[in-house]
C-alpha cells in the first residue's frame, strides 16, 4: 500500500563550541568542508528530488549557500531552478538563499556514483582569478561558483533530503573530514557538532566530530 | 562597539550656516539643504517603490531545509550588539555578536521562545537587523549584491547613501521578507523583515537620517 510521504529532511549540524554563556560567539566562520561518501543511487522516481547536500549557514534567517549531488526533480509548477536528471547517476548542484532570494544551478550531469568519495568546500577566499572575496563553491576540487553575500557564516551542516511523494527510498552517505574554519582564521579545525534534525524513516549516526552518517530506511 | 546613528542631513544643515568671512568684511555664505536629500529622509510611499515581480515559489527550490530556532539555548543577549533599541516600535528581543565585530539584533513585539525560528520572527512582525565590518577585499558588498541578484534589488536612497531593496522569494510558512541593505562607516547593513517595501526603506530612513 503506497504511503503518501511529505517532504522530509534530515541533516546535522556542525555548530561552533558551545563555550558562551551570552550571545557571544568566539567567533562566527568562514568555511565549511569534507566529504560526501556515496553509498547507494537510487533509481529515480517521477516528482522526487534525492539530494545529498552540504550547507553553510549565513545567518539565522534562512540565507545559506549549498552544494552537493541531487537526482530526479521536478515540482509542481516546474522548475526554474536546477533542471531535472532522471538519468542514472548523481548530479552536483550549487543553491543559495541571499538576501532571501533563492537560486540553484547544476553541474557535471550524471557523474557520480556508488562509492564516489568527492569533496566539498564551501569558502569566503579570494574569487580567482579575479582577487575579490566571496564565497568560493568546490566540489569535486573544482571550484563551481563565486557567490556574494555576508563574509561570514553562523554554521555548516551535512546531510540528505528527499522533496516529493514516494515510498521507496534508499539514500545513504557517510560525511567525512568535516571541518570549520573560524571566521579570520587559517585554521580548519574541529567543533562540537551536533544532531540537526531527524525526521521518520531517517537515521543519523554521529561518529565523532569529523564524521556522520545519514541515511533513509528502505521500505 | 556603539554606533551612533549620526543625522548627516543635520550635518548638512550645520554646514549651511556657517559664515565664511572675506578680507576686510564680513560676508556670509548660507547654503540652503540639498532637496535630494530631504527627500531621501522624508516618508516615501508605495508609489515611488518599482520592484520586480519576479520570485521563486518555496516549492520550487531543490533544497528545503527546515529553520533551526533562533536561541534554542536561550543565551543572554549580548552586549555587543550594535542597533538601535527600538525599531520600528519594536524592542531589543535578542542580540548575537562576534569577536570579528559582526553583530545581530533581533527586534520583537515579545520574547524569543527556544523553538522561534526566523519565520515565526518575521510571521509576528519581528525584524532583524544584521551589521557587519566591510571586508576591503571583497568591494562594495551593496555593489556585490546588486551584481548577485540583477533585477530582484531595487536601487533607494536612504539620505545620501545608496541602498538596495530586495523583496525576498516565500519562506515555508508564505512570508516573503523585504531586505533592506547600505553600507555606512564601513560597515555593511542588512534589515529584514516582513514589511511593505516602501515602508522597509522609511525604517532604513528612520536609522539613517
Amino acid at each position: 500500500m503506497l504511503g503518501a510521504m511529505l517532504a522530509s529532511v534530515l541533516f546535522a549540524s556542525l555548530t561552533l563550541a558551545a563555550e558562551f554563556t551570552t550571545g557571544q560567539h568566539n567567533n562566527f566562520i568562514q568555511g565549511v568542508r569534507g566529504n560526501q561518501g556515496i553509498r547507494t543511487n537510487p533509481a529515480t522516481v517521477n516528482g522526487v528530488a534525492f539530494i545529498h547536500l552540504g550547507q553553510l549557514f549565513l545567518d539565522a534567517n534562512g540565507n545559506f549557500i549549498g552544494v552537493g549531488t541531487y537526482k530526479g526533480r521536478n515540482t509542481v509548477g516546474g522548475t526554474t531552478n536546477c533542471p531535472s536528471h532522471y538519468g542514472g547517476d548523481w548530479t552536483g548542484y550549487y543553491d543559495r538563499v541571499v538576501a532571501m532570494v533563492y537560486a540553484c544551478s547544476d553541474f557535471c550531469v550524471d557523474c557520480w556514483d556508488t562509492g564516489d568519495n568527492p569533496s566539498f568546500k564551501i569558502e569566503w577566499a579570494s574569487c580567482l582569478p579575479q582577487p575579490v572575496s566571496r564565497w568560493v563553491v568546490t566540489f569535486a576540487g573544482t571550484n563551481r561558483a563565486c557567490i556574494s553575500g555576508p563574509s561570514s557564516g553562523i554554521g555548516g551542516s551535512a546531510g540528505l533530503e528527499v522533496v516529493g511523494t514516494t515510498n521507496d527510498y534508499n539514500i545513504d552517505a557517510k560525511w567525512t573530514n568535516m571541518q570549520q574554519r573560524p571566521q579570520g582564521g587559517t585554521f580548519w579545525g574541529c567543533y562540537d557538532s551536533r544532531p540537526g534534525q531527524e525526521a521518520p524513516d531517517y537515521t543519523y549516526q554521529y561518529v565523532n566530530t569529523t564524521v556522520l552518517g545519514t541515511r533513509t530506511s528502505l521500505r | 562597539m556603539k554606533k551612533s546613528f549620526a543625522s548627516p542631513s543635520r550635518a548638512l544643515a550645520l554646514a549651511g550656516i556657517i559664515g565664511i568671512a572675506g578680507a576686510g568684511s564680513a560676508s556670509y555664505a548660507l547654503g540652503a539643504l540639498d532637496p535630494a536629500v530631504a527627500l531621501s529622509c522624508d516618508p516615501t510611499s508605495a508609489s515611488d517603490i518599482k520592484e520586480s515581480t519576479s520570485f521563486t515559489p518555496y516549492e520550487d527550490r531543490l533544497t528545503q531545509i527546515p529553520l533551526q530556532p533562533i536561541n534554542p539555548e536561550e543565551l543572554a543577549r549580548s552586549d555587543e550588539s550594535v542597533g538601535p533599541a527600538i525599531l520600528d516600535a519594536l524592542e531589543v528581543a535578542w542580540s548575537v555578536a562576534s569577536k570579528g565585530g559582526r553583530s545581530t539584533t533581533y527586534y520583537a513585539s515579545r520574547a524569543l521562545e527556544p523553538k522561534t525560528t526566523a519565520e515565526d520572527l518575521f510571521a509576528a512582525g519581528g525584524l532583524v537587523l544584521d551589521v557587519e565590518p566591510s571586508d576591503p577585499l571583497a568591494g562594495s558588498y551593496l555593489e556585490a549584491i546588486k551584481a548577485e541578484l540583477q533585477e530582484r534589488v531595487t536601487s533607494v536612497r536612504l539620505g545620501t547613501l545608496d541602498a538596495g531593496l530586495v523583496w525576498g522569494d516565500p519562506m515555508s510558512n508564505g512570508v516573503r521578507p523585504h531586505v533592506l541593505i547600505w553600507v555606512e562607516g564601513g560597515q555593511n547593513f542588512t534589515l529584514t523583515g516582513e514589511r511593505l517595501g516602501h515602508d522597509m526603506v522609511n525604517i532604513g530612513r528612520g536609522i539613517v537620517c
